[in-house]
């Protein structure tokens, strides 16, 4: 995990994104348990109201389930979870702004179209 | 637990220091106090804490007057710049001394810190570095039974790896026994990531007292053409500006959240040590360089 | 809990310093003696006053309290009132090892021919007290008083200052004069002003009187040890390093 502390996203958004990311990635498998508020608090200095912010938010979108007593789990079916989310963001979030800069750059919609082709490819 | 400090002023002479503080602090946060030199945080402090008297104000624990009163004065307490202990005194000494003032101490933390800050408990405190003896204090204020524990320039001296240590070890003994921590320091960034509430002092009246996040969220950087950026944040509350060339910058506090940005112009957020340097900046300080 | 600290804190204190203080206040004088008694054969008759190194070190420990015990104390949460009761108590204590020190010199270490080397107490040659315990409690009443003095001194000076403290010196030097003016106004001659003085400090007829002398110093102690607490209730920690 890593994180921006002069980043102007907002730090719980990051705890957030970070937990997101590993999930993403196979670091926090399916129904396993993931770091407690304290170790990620500890490790990376944060004040453990914001990370349990952050980890609230995974909560609340259905990636993480609390077990009483035990700690935080990673839910079944969250991977799929994340990518759609992410997915989404990128279509609705990040298109949109190339697009947008693409325009304030003269570049045309074939030249951009064109790039994105050769992408692709390689 | 409670406590409030009440349009607390300082005078000395025809130098008004603290100018009708009034602020409440809450167990289960921690807070950083920012204010530049001379600002009067460690005033304050002093104040909070029984070293010095308030010209008027009070400051109370739970309906009790903190001045010269050691029930409350037990649920307080401040680890200073300036060195109080005796510094013959070598540190288990100290530590030892502290229990029986405060009824007990925490020996077992204490140890964690001395194996992780590899210190001497053996050594006098007069044979000590600055950094050692920051960091003895440090040991002795994480390990106290206070309730409320005031750090006035807690990593004065400590090196980048000591520091570290030292968030580590204030954010375990915080989540563990959720006490109020209050840190007066230079090293915004440092903090900006601990600290869950901010108050800024500014020639001795509080400036701003909010959450951490409240004031990341509060402040940009408008940049664009100055005309455009004038006529963008006439409505706005403006802290600081900056001009190089035909660019401009301004300094927005309390940005409203769906402003629609126009073309020419760049809307940034400020990190807290940015937001800090231009609220607290003199009318043109920085254009004068 | 912090009232009981602090004073088994201080009195330790006080106790390791009168120790040392002892040690080399004995090594001193002892040294210098042997000296003595060997460059002259053991011809001389030596005597050694007690009393300055007594009240030199009751002095120095006043200051000791003043300076870093009550940064000390007020570190760890005392009340200035406790801090007071703390010194005064502690003092007394201490003040009164050191007179049972004195009264053991005097006795003890008269040795030679019964006058070739012995230790001496002014007050005590002065007054004369006639038993073993009236001498110990006009040395330690004498120390006491000195202290109260010199804790008093170290407060006004803490507190008053500027205009406000030299005003106060100057009245306190043209005090005695005026004092002096104003009883001999009411009574009717010199006379009767030396006798009221020599009884003050027990001495009417040039004869001791313990108990005059001692009237007078528990007045003194307690005035000097009110205005001190009276200096002292608002007393702030000052920056020394910074």
């Amino acid at each position: 995990m890593k994180f921006d502390f002069n980043s102007t996203k907002p730090l719980f958004q990051q705890v957030n994104d970070e937990i997101e990311a590993a999930i993403l990635s196979g670091a926090f498998p399916e129904e396993s348990q993931v770091p407690s508020t304290t170790e990620i608090s500890k490790s990376f200095q944060i004040n453990p109201a914001t990370v349990l912010k952050g980890m609230n938010l995974l909560v609340d979108h259905d990636l993480l389930e609390k077990k009483r007593g035990i700690g935080m789990f990673v839910k079944t079916g969250a991977q799929a979870k994340v990518k759609t989310i992410r997915k989404d963001k990128f279509l609705h979030e990040s298109v949109v702004t190339v697009v947008k800069q693409a325009q304030a750059l003269g570049i045309t919609e074939a030249e951009l179209k064109e790039l994105i082709e050769r992408g692709y490819q390689q | 637990m409670t406590l409030t400090i009440a349009q607390v002023s300082k005078q000395y002479r025809d130098v008004k220091v603290l100018d009708e503080i009034s602020l409440t602090f809450e167990i289960g946060h921690i807070y950083g106090l920012l204010g530049r030199n001379g600002a009067g945080k460690s005033t304050l402090l002093n104040i909070i804490n029984n070293r010095i008297f308030a010209t008027s104000g009070t400051v109370v624990l739970d309906g009790q007057k903190v001045s010269d009163n050691e029930k409350a004065l037990n649920h307080i307490f401040l680890m200073s710049e300036d060195n109080l202990y005796p510094d013959d005194l070598n540190i288990l000494k100290l530590f030892k001394l502290t229990e029986h003032f405060y009824g007990s101490f925490d020996y077992e933390f204490a140890a964690h810190l001395v194996r992780a800050f590899k210190i001497n408990t053996k050594t006098k405190f007069k044979k000590l570095s600055t950094g050692y003896r920051s960091i003895a204090k440090l040991i002795i204020a994480l390990c106290v039974p206070a309730d409320y524990i005031f750090l006035d320039e807690p990593v004065l001296g400590l090196d980048a790896s000591h520091r570290d240590v030292f968030y580590k070890y204030l954010l375990d003994t915080f989540m563990k026994r959720p006490r109020a921590f209050i840190i007066s320091t230079h090293l915004i960034e440092e903090i900006t990531t601990i600290a869950d509430e901010i108050v800024i002092i500014d020639q001795g009246a509080i400036m701003q007292s909010a959450t951490t996040e409240q004031i990341k969220r509060s402040g940009v950087r408008v940049v664009g053409p100055e005309a455009s950026v004038l006529a963008f944040t006439k409505e706005m509350t403006v802290m600081d500006q900056e001009t190089l060339g035909g660019l401009t910058t301004i300094y927005v506090q309390n940005y409203p959240k769906n402003s629609i940005v126009p073309e020419d112009l760049t809307v940034s957020p400020l990190t807290l040590q940015d937001y800090f340097i231009h609220m607290t900046s003199k009318a043109g300080e920085s254009n004068e360089i | 809990m912090k009232f009981k600290t602090a004073f088994i804190y201080q009195v330790k204190r006080q106790l390791l310093s009168l120790g040392i203080f002892l040690v080399f206040w004995f090594v001193f004088t002892f040294g210098i003696s042997f000296i003595l008694m060997i460059v002259s054969k053991g011809d001389v008759h030596t005597t050694n006053d007690f009393t300055f190194a007594t009240i030199a070190y009751i002095i120095l420990l006043s200051c000791m309290m003043m300076k870093k015990d009550f940064r000390f104390f007020i570190q760890n949460g005392l009340s200035r009132g406790h801090i007071f009761l703390v010194n005064v108590l502690s003092t007394t204590l201490s003040a009164l090892l050191l007179g049972l020190m004195t009264q053991f010199t005097l006795h003890q270490f008269t040795f030679g021919n019964g006058d070739t080397f012995r230790f001496t107490n002014i007050f005590v040659t002065i007054y004369k007290p006639s038993q073993w315990l009236i001498s110990l409690g006009l040395i330690w009443m004498l120390l006491l008083w000195i202290n109260s003095v010199a804790i008093l001194v170290g407060g006004f000076l803490n507190r008053i200052r500027g205009w406000l403290r030299i005003l106060l010196i100057i009245i306190f030097i043209i005090s005695p004069t005026i004092l002096v003016g104003f009883v001999g106004a009411t009574m009717p001659t010199n006379h009767q002003i030396t006798i009221f003085v020599a009884q003050c400090v027990g001495l009417p007829n040039g004869l001791p009187n313990i108990g005059g002398l001692s009237v007078t110093l528990s007045i003194l102690i307690l005035i000097n040890l009110g205005l001190t607490y009276l200096f002292n209730r608002r007393q702030p920690i000052v920056r020394i390093d910074g």
